[in-house]
């Protein structure tokens, strides 16, 4: 539903995004994560047809973005940042401009609107001015009148960033219940989003596109990855400590945690799957294991180690740009 | 034209919600009828009838107010919608930037109509009332050409709006707008003729000149429409020759609200919004 080509953007000398490309299917909720300036934004107005690309093009639902501009947009909804919205409107008021807008005319309008309203919970607060609604509820109008016109694909920038949990809760869910039906794209720097909503994350930094997989996937890069952590009771002797990081497949041994109760945590060579190893190790030398915890590999630490400007993924996007 | 009624629908709301509509309704009834009361006392010394002496005095008001009020409402048309953020939302509609821009036109010129018929209008009808005479005709020319003085001055605000993308600047240069065609231009104009001396600039090329303002078109269409007003407002020595006539000189402002509209489209359709 969505195919991006090589999209590049540069304003003056600076080339804000580089050749990015990438398609997102029907049913799937992709995360675009990127530090603040890595061109999530810029990727995003191109995509929507505000930014004209330098060269790339953006393909929604068969349509051009540049050169069918109004078909495309017939297929998208969108939610920009900060959710702006016309705060002297009520919220039943916005909802009608936006129908009329988007060429929705008289039981056809009434019963989008009535849709939406529905689905973002929007009854209590639908004659109140949105100007005296909360974020949340501010949030969800938003929402209301990207999925007024029921689009194919759904953009949507920051959803849920400066909410509340609650609230935050609250837009996911209504993410959630239309996420097999739809292409969604959620530009977000908050990790748990893509924990919560996402079936797959990217991520960009410096223009250009680092990574791309399912949130296992990209969790599975990180040097946590496989990593067994071991709290025991008491501590072990120092030659049985030793002898786990000489163990197969075992890169480092970090220990920490109180006197009693310390802990081991074991990373692996590259990923590799050491937990066998370390709980044979472990029952031969009669531990007093309290927990062993078996990481999957934090999404954090792998946006980290590709977004910081020291990490070797910056460094190949410095010399490519 | 759904999309086109709603977004001039909401600029209209949006104007009566900020008050713009009651404040400029206001201004120009409250002006509008002591003008017309305070200046049309000597009628009765010269003839002229109360009306013709009101649209002289209204049209020399208007020059200066209306074109102000027009560019205050429209100034930051697109650009004030980009500082809040909510043109990324009105552009993501399947509408074109110029359905967007003739919406907001539309809307202010909706305003100003309101402003100007409701302020005008209620002038006119207490002078006929009070004091009767004829001139109706002049004076619906007034009111008329004073909303396409107001659309006039709200296409240029949205020409600069769709130009300069502060909304800070588009003030100023508004306000640099509305001097130049209010105050400087036709300072610049009277010193050229009075540098040139008949030499190159004559009498049949002025005319011609003032339609580069669109206030001189104004001025010149009220002044000298009907016979009364223009022996009133002291015109009658200009022959008719030399005017061009009534059609020519709202052709001439209707160029001037088409002609910036465009401007702002094609500039605003080609202008990236971050």
């Amino acid at each position: 539903m969505i195919e991006v080509q090589s999209l590049t953007k540069e304003f003056g000398s600076i080339r804000a995004v580089n050749g990015i490309s990438f398609s997102v299917a029907k049913g799937e909720v992709l995360g675009f994560l990127g530090p603040n300036g890595a061109g999530k934004s810029t990727t995003m107005k191109m995509i929507t047809g505000f930014l004209t690309p330098t060269s790339g093009s953006a393909i929604i639902c068969g349509h051009d973005i540049q050169k069918e501009p109004i078909a495309a947009k017939q297929r998208i909804g969108y939610l920009p940042e900060g959710a702006p919205l016309y705060p002297d409107m009520t919220a039943r008021g916005f909802l009608n401009f936006v129908g009329a807008s988007r060429g929705l005319d008289g039981a056809d309008r009434v019963k989008a609107i009535d849709r939406v309203v529905e689905m973002a919970q929007l009854d209590q607060v639908l004659n109140q001015p949105i100007e005296t609604l909360s974020k949340g509820f501010t949030r969800r109008v938003g929402l209301a009148q990207a999925l007024l016109h029921d689009p194919d694909v759904l953009i949507l920038d920051e959803p849920t960033d400066g909410l509340d949990p609650n609230q935050k809760h609250q837009v996911r869910q209504v993410i959630n219940d239309m996420a097999t039906v739809k292409s969604i794209v959620i530009s977000t720097h908050i990790l748990e989003e893509v924990h919560a909503v996402c079936s797959r994350a990217m991520i960009i930094a410096r223009g250009q596109l680092l990574a791309d997989g399912t949130p296992t996937e990209l969790e599975s890069q990180s040097r946590y990855h496989n990593t067994v952590t071991i709290r025991t009771l008491s501590m072990p002797p120092v030659p049985e400590r030793t002898g786990l990081g000489q163990l197969d497949g075992v890169s480092e041994v970090e220990e920490g945690g109180a006197p009693s109760a310390p802990e081991f945590r074991v990373r692996p060579q590259d990923g590799a799957v050491i937990l066998p190893a370390i709980s044979a190790y472990v029952t031969e030398n009669r531990w007093e294991v309290d927990e062993v915890r078996l990481e999957k590999g934090q999404l954090d630490d792998v946006f980290r180690q590709l977004t910081t400007s020291d990490s070797p993924a910056a460094t190949v996007v410095e010399e490519a740009a | 034209m759904g999309a086109i009624a709603a977004i001039a629908g909401r600029e209209f709301r949006e104007g009566i919600r900020n008050r713009w509509v009651l404040g400029a309704t206001l201004i120009l009834t409250v002006l509008s009828v002591t003008l017309a009361f305070l200046g049309s006392t000597p009628a009765g010394t010269v003839r002229a009838s109360p009306l013709a002496v009101t649209v002289v005095s209204l049209s020399s008001l208007s020059i200066f107010l209306v074109p102000l009020i027009a560019l205050f409402l429209s100034f930051d048309g697109i650009t004030g919608e980009s500082e809040r953020g909510t043109l990324l939302l009105l552009l993501s509609y399947p509408i074109s930037r110029r359905t967007i821009v003739i919406g907001k036109f539309i809307g202010y010129a909706a305003i100003i109509g309101f402003s100007v018929i409701i302020g005008y209008g209620s002038a006119g009808a207490a002078v006929l009332a009070f004091q009767g005479g004829d001139g109706v005709f002049g004076y619906l020319g007034l009111i008329g050409s004073t909303v396409l003085l107001g659309m006039v001055f709200a296409s240029l605000g949205l020409l600069v709006s769709a130009i300069f993308k502060e909304r800070a600047t588009a003030a100023g240069m508004s306000v640099a707008v509305w001097l130049l065609f209010a105050l400087l231009f036709d300072m610049a104009l009277m010193a050229a003729l009075a540098a040139d001396d008949n030499q190159r600039i004559g009498p049949s090329l002025v005319p011609w000149l003032l339609m580069l303002n669109p206030t001189d078109v104004y001025r010149f269409f009220n002044l000298t429409l009907l016979d009364d007003v223009r022996t009133f407002a002291g015109m009658a020595s200009l022959g008719r020759a030399a005017m061009p006539d009534a059609g020519l000189l709202i052709a001439a402002m209707l160029l001037w609200v088409i002609i910036p509209l465009a401007a702002a489209s094609l500039v605003f359709r080609r202008s990236d919004v971050r």
